[in-house]
Order: structure tokens, then sequence, then C-alpha cells
């Protein structure tokens, strides 16, 4: 199963990210196929994306005059969020992918959560009110109101975006002053962490983990459990990268649905698997009744 | 399978089936939310500010 995922994340990066004549000429994409956005956290700025960013993009409406519902991006979590919810950090997030890799360099012992885990897993959800929300709403650069997670905080921006371009085009590696040095503070911090510490940024500070972790528990992708086939041997919590116990997986936020319980259970009493046993029972039952 | 065994089976949050249609509900919500957003343009906007170079994002701007 872990093979398979990693497989998965590293062919949907090449193939959201594969605009080659970007990195070669320090370029970006312009053309129409960035009217819709990649599920997961790519930024726009990197010179292989061929979509836009979801958070990007939805900031780029909140940045606009007044204060106008961002229709378009309510919808697009909805649509994404309940069919897959963390699904997508799990298997179709490049900085997931990013993370997971440095994850896997054997170097320090490796933890599954950071100190006072409890309190610091809330942190998403201040970024995502505070710097998507808020900060995109009231700070200004300027006349013009600025995208205040990608400006101060996110480290896809850097790493996919800010990093090749720089190394491919001179004039902007001119520019580059404060800002950018504090980006990349922050985003070498965050990748050193993730050797140590399983995905620190999507633990901690990723607001389209915190969106797409509201809609896992009722996503059509499921971890199910089966309560009364469990021999309660713990072997899904300690496999699981996150450390949920059984009963919490498939409700909880933090759950990326990687499969790795699923996969370690010796009974095989969970399963990733589609949420639509409602929908199969009722129509057993019409068949029993006709 | 009856409404007590499903229960029973007990998914996490004490034993709650997880969702049941809750998933088509905001599918639906998230067409017609994405619906309105194209006829008022807003797909116009995201790919105006995703062809340029988002200084932001780059730590320049």
């Amino acid at each position: 199963m872990n093979k398979i995922r990693t497989a998965v994340q590293i062919v949907f990066t090449i193939f959201t990210n594969g605009y080659a004549y970007g990195f070669l000429h320090g370029k970006i994409y312009q053309g129409n196929l960035k009217h819709a956005c990649v599920p997961g956290l790519n930024c726009y700025s990197c010179p292989g994306a061929v979509a836009s960013c979801p958070l990007g993009a939805l900031q780029a409406l909140l940045n606009r005059r007044g204060f106008q519902v961002p229709f378009a991006m309510l919808g697009f979590f909805f649509v994404f969020g309940s069919v897959f919810g963390r699904f997508i950090c799990g298997w179709l997030c490049p900085f997931g992918l990013v993370q997971d890799l440095l994850h896997r360099i054997p170097l320090f012992r490796k933890r599954k959560r950071l100190p006072f885990h409890h309190v610091l897993k809330y942190g998403k959800y201040v970024v995502l009110i505070g710097l998507v929300g808020i900060g995109s709403l009231f700070l200004f650069g300027g006349f013009a109101k600025v995208p205040a997670f990608c400006k101060y905080l996110c480290p896809s921006g850097t790493f996919f975006g800010a990093l090749p371009l720089m190394v491919s085009n001179e004039a902007l590696r001119g520019q580059a002053g404060g800002l950018f040095f504090w980006k990349l503070g922050v985003l070498l911090l965050l990748l050193l962490l993730s050797v140590k510490v399983y995905r620190p940024f999507c633990q901690y500070l990723c607001p389209l983990g915190a969106i797409y972790g509201w809609f896992n528990r009722f996503s059509l992708v499921q971890v199910r459990w089966e309560k009364e086939r469990c021999t309660s041997c713990m072997a899904c919590q300690r496999a699981c990268p996150v450390d949920l116990a059984p009963e919490e997986i498939s409700r909880s936020p933090e759950c990326i649905r990687c499969g790795k319980c699923a996969a370690a259970c010796p009974v095989k009493c969970l399963h990733l698997a589609p949420n639509i046993e409602k929908t199969r029972n009722k129509k057993e039952r019409k068949r029993k009744w006709t | 399978m009856s409404v007590g065994n499903r229960k029973e089976r007990g998914h996490a949050g004490g034993g709650r089936h997880p969702g049941g249609y809750g998933w088509l509900l905001g599918l639906l919500a998230g067409t017609a939310f994405f619906g309105i957003g194209m006829a008022r343009g807003e797909l116009q906007t995201i790919w105006q500010k995703a062809v340029m170079i988002c200084m932001e994002c780059i730590g320049i701007g």
C-alpha cells in the first residue's frame, strides 16, 4: 500500500507540474488550464505548474475589493472535500510528498508528533482563520490587499515556486530581500523538522488540511472499522503515522487516509473503502422485500 | 443489516456510521456553489492571478 501511495504521489506531482519549458526558462505556464485548481498545496508560481493552487485562488478571491463570498472556491472545497476528505493530503499533495520522503531519511529517532500536540494541532485552524481569512481580507500592501498566507508562511511557494524560479531567472534573484529569507527560513525549518517528525506542516500549520479535515467525518473515501472483528491489538495505532486509535481513525480530521492502519491490521478489520454502505443496504433491503 | 446492527458495528465517534449521504449533499452543494462562482466570473479572477508570477508566493512582493 505504501509503495502504491508513493507512486501515486510522484506521478500526480509530475503530472500537475509537467511544464518543463517553465523550469528551463524561468517562466510559468499561462494557459487556460490555470482556470482550474489542483486539490493539493501546489504553488501556481511553480514553473512547472499547469493549474492553480486552491489556497492561492481562495486568497485571490478574498483580495478583491470589498468583501465578496468566494463561491467558486467554496464549491471546489465542498466537491473535493466531500469526495476525498484528507485523502488528498495523503495521496495527492506535492508538499506532503516532500515531507514523506524527508521522513524516510534514516537520521534521528523518529517521532509521530511534536510535544504539546493536543494544543499545536489547532495551529492550522489559526493559520486558516488568521492568515488565509482575516489576513487576506484586511492586510494591505500599498492600496492592494495581500494574500497573507502565501506572503508570510507558505513553504510550498518557496520550495516549488521561489527556488526553481530564482535558479533560472537572474532578474528575480536580484530582488530577493528580507521577506524571501524569512520564507526560506520557514521552509528550511519545516524540511529539517520533517526528517524527525511526521509531516509537521500538515499536522500543525496547513490551512488546506484544516479545510479537508472537516470533511473527513462524512467524505466518500473512508477508513472503515469493523469493531466486532477488532482484537484491540493496536497494530493499527502503532502503524499510524499520526498515532490515531482505531476508534478515532474514521472521523478524525487528522487522518490523511494513508492506509497504513489497514495494511497493518492482522484481522483486516480496517479498510480504505467508499462510504456507500448505507446505499447498498437500502438496495439489499429493497431486493429482500420484492 | 438492521439499524441496531449498524450501531453495534461501531464506527468511530461512539459507534456512529460515518456520514451516510453527507458526502453526496456536500458534493451537490459544492457543485451549486461552483456554478454560482463560475457565473460571477471568479474563474477569470483566479486565472488572472495564476498566470502572473506571484511575488508574494516567492517572497519578493
